[in-house]
C-alpha cells in the first residue's frame, strides 16, 4: 500500500502553465477538456493594506486530488471508477458506462466526458510513468520546480522532483528515472500550518500545497 | 450544469408511476375503484417503462452495464434494485388483480407493500442525487419534492381513471387535495433549501482562468433558484404547484374528474418538470473555479 499524491510548493510556483500544458500532451488530453488546470488566485489585498495596490496572488494548479474517500468512486455503479493499491483513483474505461455522476460528484469538477470515447477522463498521476519508476509529466516539466511526486505514507519531506543545477545530468530519459531531489532538501522552511488542501466535503483531497507568508484563500 | 432532460424525464416519470401505483393501492385499501385497478397499473408499468427508456438516453455506453453494473453504495444502482423490486411487487399485484376478476380485490399485505415500495423508490431515486458537492441537491427536501410529485400524479392520474370508468368515490376529492396541496409545500420548501445554500461555495474575490481569459467572474446567481436564468423555472414550478392545488378545489366542487384531474396532472407535470430543470441550473460544484 501506498498513497501517491502531488506537492506542489505555490510560493515557487510561478504560473508558466507548463505543468498543464505537458500534461496535455502525454495524455493526449482532449481540445477543451483539462486533467490539470493553473488557477491564480487573486489579486487579493494584504492584510494590514493601506493601498489598493497593496496586493498579492498566487497561482494553484488543480487537477483530481486522488481522495482518501473519493466521492466519485462511491457514486459509479459499475466500479469504473477505483482506488488502486497506490493510493490513486482510476477509472477502467472498459466498464465505463458514461453517466457522468461520478463528473458531478467529484467537488472540484476535474471530471470530464470524453466526446469520442464517450467516458469519463481525468488525471492519473501519469501511472502509465510511476509503475516504470517516473515522476508525472506534470513534476518532470514544472518550469518552477514547485512540484514534488511521492508517496504521502513516507511523509512530504521524501516527495521527489527532478534535480535542478549545472553539474547534474538532465539528459532525457534521467527525467524518468534518475537524477532526484527531496522536497525536504529543496524546498525552504515551512511550518504544518503553511500546508493546506482544497476544500473538503468528506473526500478527504490527498493532494497538498505549501503556502507561506500568504494568505491561502477559500476555505481548509 | 446543463440541463440533463433525460434526467429530468426519467425522476419525473419515476414519479409519476410511483405516485399513481401507491395511489391505486391506497383506493384498494379503501375498497373503492375496483375498474381502475387495471387500468391503473397498466398505467405505472407504462410510466415507469417510458421512464427507463428516457434514461438510457442519458448513458453513453448503456451495453457496458453487463460490464460490472452493480457496486453497492452507488446511488444508481440501489435506484435499480428499488425499481425491479417495485416491478416484482406490481407484478404479484397483477396475478391478484387477475385472479379476483370483476371485484379486483388485493390483499391488505400487497396494497401495503406497494405504498412501502413505491416511497422508498422514490426516496432511493432522490438520495442518488445527494451529493456533497452540490449544495442544492444535498437536501432531504429534494427527496421531499419528489415525494411531493408522486402524491399529486397519483391521485390526479387515479381519479381520472376512476372517473372515465364510472367509479367515482368521496376518496378523488379527498386524496386530490391532500396530494395537490403537499406538493405545493414541499415544492417551496425544496427552493427555499436551495436558496439557502448561499454561504456553501468557496468563494476568492479575485481569480483567473487561463484558459477562459475573457470569463466574467462576478457571480451569475446561478447558485440561487430565484436569481439569474433559473428565476423563470423556479417561479413556474410554484405556479405549477398551486394551480394543481387549484384544480383539486375546482375538482371537488364540480365533482369532473375526467376534466379537472387531468388539469391537475399537468399541473403538477409542469411543475415538477421546471422544478427539475432549476436542480440542474443550481447544480453548482462547492468550487466552481476548474
Ligand atoms: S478529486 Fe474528484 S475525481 Fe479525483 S478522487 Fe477526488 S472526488 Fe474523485
Ligand atoms: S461515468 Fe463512468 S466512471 Fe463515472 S460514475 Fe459513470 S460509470 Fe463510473
Ligand atoms: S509547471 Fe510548475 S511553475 Fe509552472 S504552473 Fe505548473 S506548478 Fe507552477
Amino acid at each position: 500500500m501506498a498513497q501517491y499524491a502531488i506537492v506542489t510548493d505555490l510560493n515557487r510556483c510561478v504560473g508558466c502553465l507548463a505543468c498543464m500544458v505537458a500534461c496535455k500532451a502525454v495524455n493526449n488530453v482532449p481540445i477543451g477538456s483539462y486533467w490539470n488546470k493553473v488557477l491564480r488566485i487573486g489579486p487579493s489585498k494584504k492584510a494590514g493594506a493601506t493601498s489598493a495596490h497593496d496586493v498579492e496572488m498566487y497561482y494553484l494548479p488543480v487537477q483530481c486530488q486522488h481522495c482518501e474517500n473519493p466521492e466519485c468512486v462511491k457514486v459509479c455503479p459499475t466500479g469504473a471508477s477505483h482506488v488502486l493499491e497506490d493510493g490513486t483513483v482510476q477509472i477502467d474505461k472498459s466498464k465505463c458506462i458514461g453517466c457522468q455522476f461520478c463528473a458531478m460528484a467529484c467537488p472540484y469538477g476535474v471530471r470530464y466526458l470524453n466526446e469520442e470515447e464517450r467516458v469519463v477522463e481525468k488525471c492519473t498521476l501519469c501511472e502509465q510513468i510511476t509503475a516504470q519508476g517516473g515522476l508525472p509529466q506534470c513534476v518532470i516539466q514544472c518550469g518552477g520546480r514547485a512540484r514534488f511526486f511521492g508517496d504521502l505514507e513516507q511523509g512530504i519531506d521524501s516527495f521527489e522532483a527532478p534535480d535542478v543545477g549545472y553539474d547534474v545530468d538532465r539528459s532525457y530519459d534521467n527525467l524518468y528515472t534518475g537524477n532526484r531531489v527531496k522536497l525536504g532538501d529543496m524546498a525552504k522552511e515551512y511550518s504544518e500550518a503553511d500546508v493546506y488542501h482544497l476544500p473538503d466535503v468528506g473526500n478527504g483531497p490527498h493532494f497538498a500545497y505549501i503556502l507561506r507568508d500568504r494568505e491561502w484563500k477559500g476555505g481548509e | 450544469m446543463e440541463l440533463q432532460w433525460p434526467l429530468i424525464l426519467f425522476t419525473t416519470l419515476l414519479a409519476w408511476a410511483a405516485g399513481l401505483f401507491a395511489a391505486q393501492c391506497v383506493w384498494a385499501l379503501r375498497g373503492r375503484g375496483a375498474k381502475a385497478q387495471m387500468p391503473a397499473l397498466i398505467g405505472s408499468v407504462a410510466l415507469l417503462a417510458v421512464g427507463g427508456i428516457a434514461v438510457v438516453f442519458h448513458l453513453e455506453h448503456w451495453e457496458r452495464i453487463f460490464n460490472g453494473f452493480g457496486h453497492m453504495t452507488s446511488g444508481i444502482t440501489q435506484e435499480l434494485i428499488a425499481i425491479v423490486v417495485l416491478f416484482v411487487v406490481m407484478v404479484v399485484y397483477f396475478v391478484y388483480l387477475r385472479r379476483s376478476g370483476d371485484e379486483a380485490k388485493v390483499p391488505t399485505w400487497l396494497a401495503v407493500a406497494g405504498i412501502v415500495m413505491a416511497v422508498v423508490l422514490v426516496v432511493v431515486m432522490g438520495h442518488s442525487y445527494m451529493m456533497a458537492s452540490l449544495p442544492a441537491w444535498d437536501s432531504v427536501l429534494q427527496i421531499g419534492s419528489l415525494l411531493g410529485a408522486a402524491a399529486a400524479f397519483g391521485p390526479a392520474t387515479m381519479a381520472v381513471i376512476c372517473a372515465v370508468r364510472d367509479e367515482a368515490s368521496d376518496l378523488d376529492a379527498k386524496a386530490n387535495l391532500i396530494g395537490q396541496c403537499a406538493n405545493v409545500v414541499l415544492v417551496v420548501a425544496y427552493l427555499v433549501a436551495m436558496q439557502a445554500t448561499a454561504g456553501s461555495y468557496t468563494a476568492v474575490e479575485f481569480w483567473f482562468d487561463p484558459t477562459s481569459p475573457t470569463l466574467d467572474i462576478t457571480p451569475d446567481g446561478s447558485t440561487a433558484p430565484f436569481a439569474g436564468a433559473s428565476m423563470g423555472a423556479a417561479v413556474t414550478a410554484i405556479i405549477a404547484a398551486v394551480a394543481g392545488a387549484a384544480s383539486a378545489f375546482v375538482g371537488k366542487a364540480k365533482g369532473d374528474w375526467k376534466l379537472w384531474g387531468i388539469v391537475g396532472a399537468a399541473c403538477v407535470l409542469v411543475s415538477a418538470l421546471a422544478l427539475r430543470a432549476v436542480f440542474y441550473m443550481t447544480g453548482v460544484s462547492i468550487y466552481p473555479f476548474f
